[in-house]
């Protein structure tokens, strides 16, 4: 039976997390500030966090249907594919995004993406691209080389869902459903993630 | 006005539970079994650029140590 809690105020610094249910917790408070973040600006859709059964802590953030992720559709008509994996790493056992995949596209089929951000912490054996990168669905007349432009792998840092958010709101016309307090809840979450990621370069 | 309220929810899934779901998209999406799709993806035969399979494969790694 799923669970269901209204997000107190943004908050998300979990550091070491030595047990499942503190690792639990975590979990939930990120979950609740991408829950946030998504629906005071462009999609009402719910956001889900679902753990794993049978793995060392691990679940993913997504908007859900049978339990695993769907596109979501935005405000302005168009789908947002949201998926965040994430789980516990190094001894001090922090919770660490494993993967994440933020598709843009035009409707609710995967063939019809425009734009995606994607990352994995620990891909397949083999694998030989930048691990956080963009792939653009268009052509260039002035990219001649044979591998088609959409495959290029682009290099990104990391991209946040804060930044993809306010991407759509700047510039694909999403209107934002709350846009009385949308930018503030924007900037804390991103200063919460600046915040944790400035932790964990303090911490080594 | 649309308001800021939302809710999240958490749910617990298993491993068979997201097997019934990637052999459900494999079938529909590549026309293959979510074991043709998981033997295949294992042994890199699949083109993991392509929107299908990158979305699939999102769920084998969840079934894959």
């Amino acid at each position: 039976m799923p669970s269901r809690r209204r997000s107190p105020a943004l908050q998300y610094s979990p550091g070491s997390l030595p047990t499942d249910a503190s690792a639990r917790r975590a979990a939930q408070e990120f979950a609740d500030l991408v829950g946030r973040v998504v629906n005071t600006t462009v999609s009402q859709c719910p956001i889900s966090f679902h753990q794993v059964e049978g793995r060392e802590f691990e679940g993913y953030v997504s908007h859900a249907e049978h339990k695993v992720p769907v596109p979501m559709p935005l405000e302005n008509g168009r789908y947002l594919y949201l998926y965040q994996r994430l789980g516990l790493r190094r001894p001090e056992r922090y919770l660490t995004t494993l993967e994440y995949k933020y598709q843009y596209q035009e409707a609710e089929d995967d063939e019809s993406w425009v734009f995606r951000y994607e990352y994995q912490r620990e891909p397949e054996e083999g694998y030989r691209y930048p691990l956080a990168h963009l792939h653009v669905n268009g052509a260039l007349e002035t990219y001649t080389a044979d591998k088609p432009f959409p495959r290029l792998h682009l290099p990104t840092d990391r991209v946040t869902i804060e930044s993809v958010v306010q991407h759509l709101v700047d510039e694909h016309e999403v209107a934002c459903i709350s846009p009385q307090n949308s930018q503030e809840v924007l900037r804390r979450s991103g200063e919460a993630f600046a915040e944790i990621q400035r932790r964990r370069l303090l911490d080594g | 006005m649309a308001t800021a309220e939302h809710e999240v929810t958490y749910e617990r899934v298993t491993p068979e539970e997201i097997m019934v779901q990637l052999d459900r998209l494999a079938r529909d999406r590549l026309g293959m079994s979510g074991e043709e799709f998981l033997a295949q993806w294992r042994a890199r035969a699949l083109d993991a650029f392509s929107p299908a399979v990158s979305r699939i494969a999102v769920l084998a790694r969840l079934l894959t140590d």
